[in-house]
């Protein structure tokens, strides 16, 4: 245990220094999700009530997890595979679970820093801190272990890391455009709003919300657990440490 | 308690109705270095799979310093350097860096430099490796299977891809950690890499061993080869048959020759028989036999008859 946390740390800052080393990583981890969160707050600041950006500044904080933890993550997990460098390290001394465990440690480190950032920017434009900051770190934490693995998924079933992006905009798209992260709650049809309310950003941002000052729900909480649970079955199925190739 | 730091027994693996592994024995004793050749597809590799534990065996018994390689790997692989056939390094690190990861994470790794130094690359440590050469990453490969000091080293093709020089000076560094007591399995298509190197061999062909031992072992019973030069006018089908056996007609630097394969008898004077057997017939015929040579068997022969005859 002692051993697979310190292979862990080691994996996390290899990860940290290579996102720094590699312009497409550095893009989708660190600079788009930065560039949406600006975009976004700024355009509802100038046109929305104080509530409004309250809102939307909330649902920044959730939809930060899409980046770091799946899409990047979800491309370097591929990538690695196809390349051997998955099965390389596999062969050496830390375990599978290091070897995992130290890269969603890296991509959960850059959100959380992420959710800090933004979180300290939405101070400054008037939207307070959070009264229960708690929630707000179990919410980031618990959603990055759902995104995480559900990178793995989703890089089990892809052949390549481009392709293995590709296949993460659907998610992103469902979890941001559905989720209310910047829709309201209950925009949509009753039978699809049943579904948007198992979806896996929605507790998230709940929770987040939560920890802002909205009513907290323990179903959110449950539901986090659950998919983590469902995500971690999911991996497990369909994670893959050889190629797909050949 | 066994002294053999690599068992197999009964080795059978499967990949959908391909049974890449057909029943192989073999065991490695502490500080023995065994070679597995073959062609492509063969098992070897999988073979290797199996005892570096990323697989488990689908029947049969597979030890490793007697533990189980695939239920038992968490606690196996400090204890082992694996080589694989193919390198798989971050392109974005450099040599330095790639060496000081895979030192973090063992316990007691060899120095930095040391490493570098036994691969010839303490001039490249600062270039990234996606820059080096196909030879120059099998050799940072071998320097990460090494550098946690391990017990039993996978070499799978280690020397694929890298010059004369750097293949020789691999060899020396083979031969010095099994020297040290480093027990190596290794897998090759130069012969001359198993020739040299190998205390013991196995020849497989379609995941099954077809010959082992020491290579001694291995080419005794292939018989001599006896080869010259089809003088010229002589019509193929009046050259002589010794021992029974026709003569083979290859052609070398743009000439017919004449090989013939003597098996039989006793391996001390069947050669001598055949030889005076061939001069009679050539001084019979008066024709003088340019480039003849007599030879045992080699491990080219050897693999060649089980490769081509199977």
């Amino acid at each position: 245990m002692k051993t697979d946390l310190a292979h862990i740390y080691r994996l996390a800052r290899l990860d940290l220094a290579l996102i720094f080393r590699n312009r497409s990583a550095f893009t989708n981890a660190v600079l788009v999700p930065l560039l949406v969160a600006t975009l976004v707050t700024f355009s509802i600041r100038d046109q929305g009530t104080a509530a409004d950006l309250a809102y939307i500044a909330t649902g920044q904080i959730a939809m930060l997890v899409v980046f770091a933890p799946l899409v990047n993550l979800a491309g370097f997990y591929t990538s690695r595979r196809e390349e051997l460098v998955l099965k390389r390290l596999l062969g050496g001394p830390a375990s599978a679970t290091a070897i995992l465990g130290g890269s969603a440690a890296g991509a959960t480190f850059i959100y959380l820093v992420q959710v800090v950032g933004v979180s300290a920017a939405f101070v400054a434009l008037g939207v307070g801190v959070p009264g229960n900051p708690l929630l707000v770190l179990i919410a980031a934490l618990g959603g990055a272990a759902v995104f995480t693995l559900l990178s793995m998924v989703i890089s089990g079933l892809s052949s390549s890391g481009e392709i293995a992006q590709l296949a993460t905009v659907p998610v992103m798209l469902a979890c941001l455009m559905l989720s209310p992260v910047i829709m309201p709650a209950g925009a949509f049809p009753d039978w699809l709003d049943r579904i948007v309310d198992l979806l896996p950003m929605t507790p998230i941002v709940d929770l987040v919300r939560a920890g802002y000052g909205s009513a907290f729900q323990w179903s959110s909480l449950g539901l986090l657990a659950a998919w983590i649970v469902v995500a971690a079955v999911l991996a497990r199925r369909f994670f893959r440490w050889d190629p797909r190739r050949g | 308690m066994s002294t053999e730091t690599i068992e197999v027994g009964g080795l059978r693996q499967r990949y959908g109705d391909f049974e890449a592994v057909r029943g192989i024995d073999f065991t490695v004793p502490r500080g023995g270095l065994f070679a597995l050749l073959g062609t492509n597809g063969a098992g070897k590799t999988t073979t290797m799979e199996v005892l570096e534990g990323f697989r488990p065996a689908a029947s049969g018994t597979v030890r490793l310093l007697g533990a189980d390689p695939y239920r038992d790997r968490k606690a196996l692989r400090p204890r082992v350097g694996i080589m694989l056939q193919e390198s798989g390094l971050l392109g974005d690190l450099t040599v330095a860096e790639t060496v000081d990861l895979w030192r973090d994470l063992h316990k007691n790794p060899i120095a930095k430099d040391e490493a570098l130094k036994k691969v010839d690359l303490a001039d490249k440590s600062d270039t990234r490796v996606r820059q080096l050469s196909g030879g120059q990453k099998r050799r940072l490969d071998l320097a990460l299977a090494v550098v946690g000091r391990p017990e039993v080293l996978f070499l799978d093709e280690p020397t694929t891809g890298m010059d004369p020089e750097a293949r020789i000076a691999t060899w020396r560094l083979i031969q010095e950690l099994v020297a040290g007591g480093t027990t190596v399995l290794l897998t090759t298509h130069y012969l001359e890499e198993a020739e040299r190197l190998a205390d013991r061999i196995a020849i497989m062909h379609r995941g099954e061993i077809r010959i082992a031992g020491t290579v001694p072992e291995v080419v005794a019973g292939h018989g001599d080869r006896i080869a010259f030069r089809v003088p010229a006018n002589t019509p193929i089908d009046t050259l002589p048959r010794i021992g029974g056996t026709a003569p083979e007609i290859a052609v070398a630097d743009g000439l017919p020759t004449a090989r013939y394969t003597v098996t039989g008898g006793e391996p001390d004077g069947r050669a001598h028989l055949a030889v005076a057997q061939l001069l009679t017939w050539a001084s019979d015929c008066r024709i003088t036999l340019d480039r003849l040579s007599v030879r045992p068997a080699s491990l080219e022969d050897v693999f060649l008859s089980i490769v081509e005859n199977q």
